[in-house]
C-alpha cells in the first residue's frame, strides 16, 4: 500500500528524517520502498488491520523510532435532535459482530475541493464527491471502512422503485416525520438479488451479511453500498454506518461473485473494533467541517466491544527462542512502548495485555517476535546445530540417485518435463492406460498440461523435436512421480477412492539406425537390472502403440515396466522424423523387489575356454528358446551364453543369423579343448535338429 | 639327431620370449638362421645321415626352419609398430559416452551432502495431497486471506467418491504436519520437491518449480541454529562466504516468522539491479514452527519448539549460475542440459 509523505507528516511530530524511518520499517516492520514523496509498504495480512492506515502507520513509527505521533482529535457538536427519532438498526445475524451510526441532517453535499480530490485519486478511488470523498478518506485515515446512506431515499424506499423515489425525495425534507424506518441486518436468502453501486445485478450466495430496509436489500455489507439510497449532490440527510463482519463471511461472499473492493480486503484481513467506531465520528466530524449540517445526538452502537488478551510472556522462553540475553526491565519496555499493559510481573513471567488495535497479538510466540523485531532481526546470532541429530536419507531417493547413475553413464542425458500432459496425449494413450483413472487438473494453466501424467515417457517423445537440429543420436531419460484413480479392491469399490502416486523412470533412444537402437535400449535395459540386481525377464509383446515391444516382469510375473519401438502413428502425430525406442521403469516396484545384500563372488581361479557359435535360423525362431537350449546341453561347466550378434542375411529373407558368445570354465581345474569340442558337438547336433539351425 | 633338432626348436621358443628389440632379433636370426648358424649346421650334418633317414630328418628340419623364420617375421612386424606408431593429439578424438544430469539434480546433490553434513535427514513426500495438508494443517483456514498469496492449481475428483478435496501442492510445508505424525522429535529433516502454481509463466514464473522444506524440532533448534544453518548453507552452496540478514516475515505456520535475505552475489553488497540496490537478495522464508503446527503434528507444543524454512531451488540455482530464465529448467533442451556437471 502506498503512502504520501505528506500526508504521513499530518500524524508525526517533529522534523522527520524520512529516509532513516523507512529503513527501520523495512527492518523492523515490513518491506518498504521510499522514493522520496511516497512509501510503499507491503502490509502482511497480519499486521494488515493495525497498520495499513494513515494512524496504524504513523503509530508504528512511532513504536519503532524516537518520533511522536499526533493522532486527529475528534471534537463532535451534537444537536438536541435525537437520532433515534430517524432511524433504528436490528441485528439479526451472529456474522455481524459490531454496528456503529450516525445521523446528520442538512449537510450541503458539493463537488470535493481539490486537495480532497487529488488524496482519494492517489489512494485508489475515483473521486465522486464531497461526501463519498470523506468517507474514503476518513477510511484512510483510521483503516476502518465507513458508508453513508442517503436518508431520504431510505425513508421512502419502502413503497417505490428507485426511479421514482428519486424524484419525490425533493419535496422529501419535513424531518422526523411519520413512518420509522428500521434497517435489518440479516443473512441473505436463496435467490436474492443485490443491485450494487457499480450497477452491477448480483445473486447473493446465501448466508451473505446484507442489510434491509422494508423489503429491499440497500447493503452488502462489508463489500459494497447498494444502488439504492445512494449518495447523489442532492442529498442532504444522511446515514454514517460502520458495520464489522465476520471475516470469513466477507471473503466467501466476495470470492463467490467475485467482487472485490477495498473494504472487503480491510474485512478479510480484519479490522479492530475501536477503529468502526472512531471512523464514524471522524467522519461526522470532516462531513461538518467541510459540508457543514447538523449531528444528531447519539450513536447506533450494536454488538459487544472486545476485551483485551491477557497473554503469559515466560522470559526463559524468550531465551531459548531468540538467544536474546534481555532483562525483564528491557522486555517490559519493549511492551509498553508497543501499547501493552502489563498485568503481572514476576522473576519467570511478564503478564501482558496487547492493545485491541493489534488483532495480531494472540499467543506468547506473538510477543516474542514483537521483542525480536524491535531488538532487531540482525541481532540474532548464528550458531551451528549444538545437539545432534543422525541424517538419514529415504530409500527412494537413495534408489533414485543410483538409477540415475547408471543411466548416466550409460551415456543417457537428464530431462525435465512439466509433470502434466494433455487431452490429446491421454487420447494417444488410450490403448495402454484407461483413461477414466487419469488425474485431471480442475483448473489447468492449458490444455496441453490438463492431466497428471501417468507415465514419463510421453513428454520425452515430445522432446525429441527440439533437440534434433543439433542432435542426430538422441538419449534421454527422466525420473519422476506419475498418479493415477485406483479402486481398492478389498472394500470391493465400485467407484475410485484414493489416487496413487508412484515413482517412474522412463528413457529413449533415437539413433539413424532403428536395429542400433532396439540392440542398445535391450542392453541398457539388462544391464540397468544387472545393476541394481533384479532378475529382470524380458517377454516379447504386443502392445499397440508400439510396432515391436517387450514387456519387463519378475519371477512372480509382476509387471515391472515396458520397452517398444513407437509406431509410426504415434510418431506421425508427434511430427518427429525419425523413429523412437522407449522405455519404462516403475521404480516403486523395482524398490521392493532389489536384491539388498551383496556377498563378493570370489574371482576364478582357473583359465576359461571360450566358443562362439554362429547360426543361421529360421526368422520366426524364438532366440530366448536357442539360448535356453544351449544352457542345457552347456551344462554345469557353461559359465555363461551372451548373444552379440543378430542380422537378417538380405539373400535370405524368411532367415536370421545369430552369434553366441560361450564361456566353459570349470571350478577345479584347466578344461582341455577335447572336453569342452565334445560338448560343442553336442550343442551343434541339437539346435540342428530342434531349430533347423545351420551352423556358419 | 631328432632329439637334438627338437631341442633347437625349444630353445627357439625360450629365446623368442626374452626378445625385447631388434637387435636382439638380428642376433637371434644370425644365431639360427645365419650362414654360419645353428640349422645351417645341422643340414651340414644331416647330409652324412642315409637316404631314408636323411629325407626324414630334412623334413624335420625345413618343419624348424619355417617355425623358427616365424617367429623372426612376427617379431619384425611387432618391433616395427612399436617404431612407428605417430599420433596428432591435436585429432578431435573419440570422447567415451557419457550422460549429464540435469542442472536440477546436479544441484540437489550437492544441497543434499550440505544438509546431512549439518545432521539433516532427507525425505520423500508426494506432489499430490489434500487440502488439510497443504493449508489447514498449517494454520491457514479457507477463510485465511494467505490462501490467497498461492494460486491453486486443484485435481478433479468428479469421477470419485473421495472425501478431501486434493490438490497439487503448491508448498513442499504441505508434509510438516504428516512427516511429525510419523517421527518423534528430535529430528531435522530436509523435504525436496516439485510444487504447482495456477499462475501464468514467464521469465521468473512458472506453474511447476522446485522447493526444498527444512523443518527441525529438537533442543536448541532456535532463531541462532537456524541462521547458523542459513549461513553455513548458503557459503557452501556459493562457494563463497555470504551475508545472511532476517527480516520480518509473516507466514501463517510459523511464529515468530521472518523472510531471509542472502547478501547480494553480484555487487558484494554495493547495489545493483539483481538487488534493487538494497545490496540484499530475498531467498527463502522461515520462522518458529507455529505451536498450532506443533500440536497438529501431535507434538506437544509446551515441551518442544523448532524451526521451518523453505526455499525455491530453481531461483538459488539461477542466482548460482546467472540463469536468467526459469523456463530453461523445463525445456528439455539438450544444449542447455548438457553444460552442467
Amino acid at each position: 500500500m502506498k503512502f504520501r509523505i505528506k500526508d504521513l507528516k499530518n500524524y508525526i511530530s517533529g522534523e522527520v528524517n524520512w529516509k532513516k524511518v523507512t529503513e527501520e520499517l523495512n527492518v523492523k516492520s515490513y518491506e518498504t520502498i521510499f522514493d522520496g514523496k511516497v512509501c510503499d509498504i507491503e502490509i502482511m495480512p497480519n499486521r494488515y488491520p493495525d497498520s495499513a492506515s494513515l494512524i496504524g502507520l504513523s503509530r508504528e513509527i512511532s513504536v519503532i523510532t524516537k518520533f511522536s505521533q499526533t493522532p486527529p482529535q475528534i471534537k463532535i457538536k451534537e444537536s438536541k435532535i435525537n437520532l433515534f427519532k430517524f432511524v433504528k438498526v436490528k441485528v439479526q445475524t451472529s456474522k455481524c459482530l459490531n454496528y456503529f451510526g450516525r445521523v446528520m441532517l442538512d449537510v450541503k453535499n458539493q463537488k470535493s475541493p481539490q486537495w480532497l480530490k487529488e488524496f482519494v485519486e492517489f489512494y485508489g478511488f475515483n473521486s465522486v464527491d464531497l461526501l463519498v470523498d470523506l468517507s474514503n478518506f476518513a477510511m484512510i485515515e483510521y483503516g476502518a471502512p465507513a458508508h453513508i446512506f442517503d436518508l431520504d431515499m431510505l425513508r421512502v424506499s419502502s413503497l417505490q422503485s428507485p426511479q421514482s423515489v428519486r424524484s419525490q425525495a425533493k419535496g422529501l425534507s419535513a424531518l422526523g416525520g411519520s413512518g420509522e424506518l428500521i434497517l435489518i441486518i440479516r443473512e441473505s436468502k436463496e435467490g436474492e438479488v443485490f443491485q450494487s453501486l457499480s450497477g452491477k445485478k448480483v445473486e447473493l450466495p446465501v448466508g451473505s451479511v446484507v442489510i434491509e430496509n422494508n423489503g429491499k436489500i440497500i447493503d452488502l455489507v462489508g463489500i459494497q453500498g447498494g444502488e439504492l439510497a445512494k449518495i447523489t449532490l442532492k442529498t442532504k440527510n444522511i446515514l454514517i454506518q460502520a458495520p464489522i463482519v465476520e471475516s470469513s463471511s466477507i471473503r466467501a461472499v466476495s470470492k463467490k461473485i467475485d467482487l472485490k473492493t477495498d473494504a472487503s480486503h480491510r474485512f478479510e484481513r480484519g479490522i479492530p473494533v475501536m477503529n468502526s467506531s472512531l471512523v464514524v465520528d471522524e467522519l461526522v466530524n470532516l462531513i461538518q467541517k467541510t459540508a457543514g449540517g447538523k449531528i444528531t445526538s447519539g450513536k447506533i452502537e450494536l454488538g459487544e466491544m472486545p476485551k483485551p488478551l491477557n497473554i503469559f510472556l515466560h522470559f526463559n522462553k524468550v531465551k531459548e527462542y531468540s538467544g536474546f540475553d534481555l532483562s525483564s526491565k528491557q522486555i517490559e519496555a519493549i511492551f509498553k512502548k508497543i501499547g501493552c499493559k502489563i498485568i503481572k510481573q514476576t522473576n519467570a513471567y511478564l503478564y501482558i495485555s496487547p492493545p485491541l488495535w493489534r488483532l495480531d497479538l494472540k499467543i506468547e510466540e506473538d510477543l516474542i517476535e514483537e521483542i525480536i523485531r524491535i531488538e532487531g532481526w540482525d541481532k540474532i546470532k548464528n550458531e551451528l546445530p549444538a545437539t545432534r541429530t543422525f541424517p538419514k536419507e529415504d530409500e527412494t531417493l537413495v534408489l533414485d540417485d543410483l538409477v540415475k547413475k547408471i543411466i548416466t553413464a550409460s551415456g543417457f542425458d537428464e530431462v525435465l518435463n512439466y509433470s502434466f500432459i494433455g487431452d490429446e496425449d491421454l487420447v494417444n494413450l488410450e490403448k495402454i492406460f484407461n483413461a477414466q483413472e487419469a488425474v485431471r487438473v480442475l483448473n489447468p494453466v492449458s490444455s496441453k498440461y490438463s492431466v497428471f501424467r501417468p507415465v514419463i515417457f510421453l513428454n520425452l517423445i515430445k522432446n525429441v523435436k527440439i533437440n534434433t537440429h543439433s542432435n542426430r543420436e538422441i538419449r534421454i531419460f527422466e525420473t519422476g512421480h506419475c498418479a493415477k484413480f485406483v479402486k481398492n479392491n478389498a472394500k470391493n469399490d465400485k467407484s475410485f477412492s484414493a489416487i496413487i502416486e508412484n515413482q517412474k523412470l522412463g528413457f529413449l533412444i533415437s539413433l539413424p539406425d532403428t536395429k542400433d537402437m532396439l540392440l542398445e535400449a535391450n542392453g541398457l535395459i539388462k544391464l540397468f537390472f544387472e545393476k541394481i540386481g533384479i532378475d529382470a525377464h524380458i517377454k516379447n509383446s504386443h502392445i499397440d502403440i508400439f510396432e515391436s515391444s517387450a514387456d519387463i516382469h519378475l519371477d512372480g510375473e509382476t509387471a515391472i515396466g515396458f520397452v517398444g519401438l513407437l509406431n509410426n502413428e504415434l510418431s506421425n502425430f508427434y511430427n518427429l522424423d525419425q523413429r523412437v525406442v522407449v522405455g519404462e521403469f516403475d521404480l516403486g516396484i523395482v524398490l521392493e523387489n532389489m536384491r539388498r545384500e551383496s556377498a563378493y563372488k570370489p574371482i576364478p581361479e582357473f583359465p576359461s575356454i571360450i566358443r562362439d557359435v554362429s547360426l543361421i535360423v529360421p526368422e520366426i525362431s524364438q532366440i530366448d528358446h536357442i539360448e535356453s537350449e544351449i544352457q542345457f546341453l552347456g551344462g554345469e561347466m557353461l559359465e555363461g551364453v551372451n548373444l552379440f550378434d543378430v542380422y537378417q542375411p538380405e539373400d535370405m529373407p524368411d532367415k536370421k543369423s545369430i552369434a553366441f558368445r560361450l564361456v566353459f570354465r570349470a571350478k577345479d581345474r584347466s578344461l582341455t579343448d577335447d572336453e569342452i569340442n565334445k560338448i560343442m558337438q553336442k550343442i551343434a547336433h541339437s539346435l540342428m535338429d530342434k531349430f533347423g539351425a545351420g551352423i556358419r | 639327431m631328432k632329439e637334438q633338432l627338437e631341442r633347437i626348436l625349444i630353445e627357439a621358443n625360450q629365446i623368442r620370449d626374452r626378445i625385447k628389440n631388434s637387435h636382439e632379433l638380428e642376433d637371434f636370426r644370425v644365431k639360427f638362421l645365419g650362414r654360419k648358424g645353428i640349422l645351417k649346421d645341422c643340414l651340414d650334418k644331416i647330409v652324412e645321415f642315409e637316404e631314408e633317414e636323411r629325407k626324414n630328418l630334412g623334413k624335420y628340419l625345413n618343419f624348424i626352419k619355417n617355425e623358427v623364420e616365424k617367429i623372426v617375421e612376427d617379431l619384425e612386424i611387432k618391433f616395427k609398430e612399436i617404431k612407428t606408431t605417430k599420433f596428432d593429439f591435436r585429432h578431435p578424438g573419440k570422447k567415451p559416452l557419457i550422460g549429464n544430469l540435469h542442472l536440477i539434480s546436479i544441484s540437489f546433490e550437492k544441497i543434499k551432502k550440505i544438509f546431512m553434513g549439518l545432521g539433516f535427514s532427507v525425505a520423500d513426500s508426494s506432489e499430490i495431497v489434500n487440502e488439510y495438508e497443504c493449508f489447514d494443517s498449517l494454520n491457514i483456514p479457507s477463510s485465511h486471506p494467505a490462501r490467497d498469496l498461492q494460486d491453486t492449481l486443484w485435481v478433479d475428483s468428479s469421477n470419485s467418491r473421495l472425501k478431501n478435496n486434493l490438490l497439487f501442492r503448491t508448498q513442499t510445508s504441505a508434509h510438516q504436519v504428516k512427516f511429525m505424525k510419523e517421527n518423534k522429535p528430535p529430528f531435522r529433516i530436509i523435504i525436496p520437491g516439485k510444487v504447482f502454481r495456477q499462475e501464468a509463466t514467464d521469465r521468473s514464473h512458472d506453474f511447476e518449480f522446485h522447493q526444498l522444506e527444512g523443518l527441525a524440532v529438537a533442543e536448541n533448534a532456535n532463531l541462532t541454529e537456524l541462521k547458523g544453518i542459513f549461513e553455513k548453507f548458503f557459503s557452501e552452496f556459493f562457494e563463497e562466504k555470504l551475508k545472511v540478514r532476517f527480516r520480518p516475515g509473516y507466514f501463517p505456520f510459523v511464529e515468530p516468522g521472518l523472510e531471509v535475505d542472502l547478501g547480494c552475489l553480484f555487487c558484494a553488497g554495493k547495489g545493483c539491479l539483481t538487488c534493487k540496490n538494497s545490496g540484499f537478495i530475498e531467498v527463502a522464508g522461515a520462522g518458529m514452527v507455529h505451536p498450532v503446527v506443533l500440536e497438529n503434528g501431535g507434538i506437544n507444543s509446551k515441551e518442544n519448539y523448532g524451526y521451518a524454512f523453505g526455499f525455491g531451488l530453481n531461483r538459488i540455482i539461477m542466482l548460482k549460475y546467472k540463469i536468467d530464465d526459469i523456463r530453461l529448467f523445463h525445456s528439455s533442451d539438450l544444449r542447455f542440459i548438457k553444460q552442467f556437471n
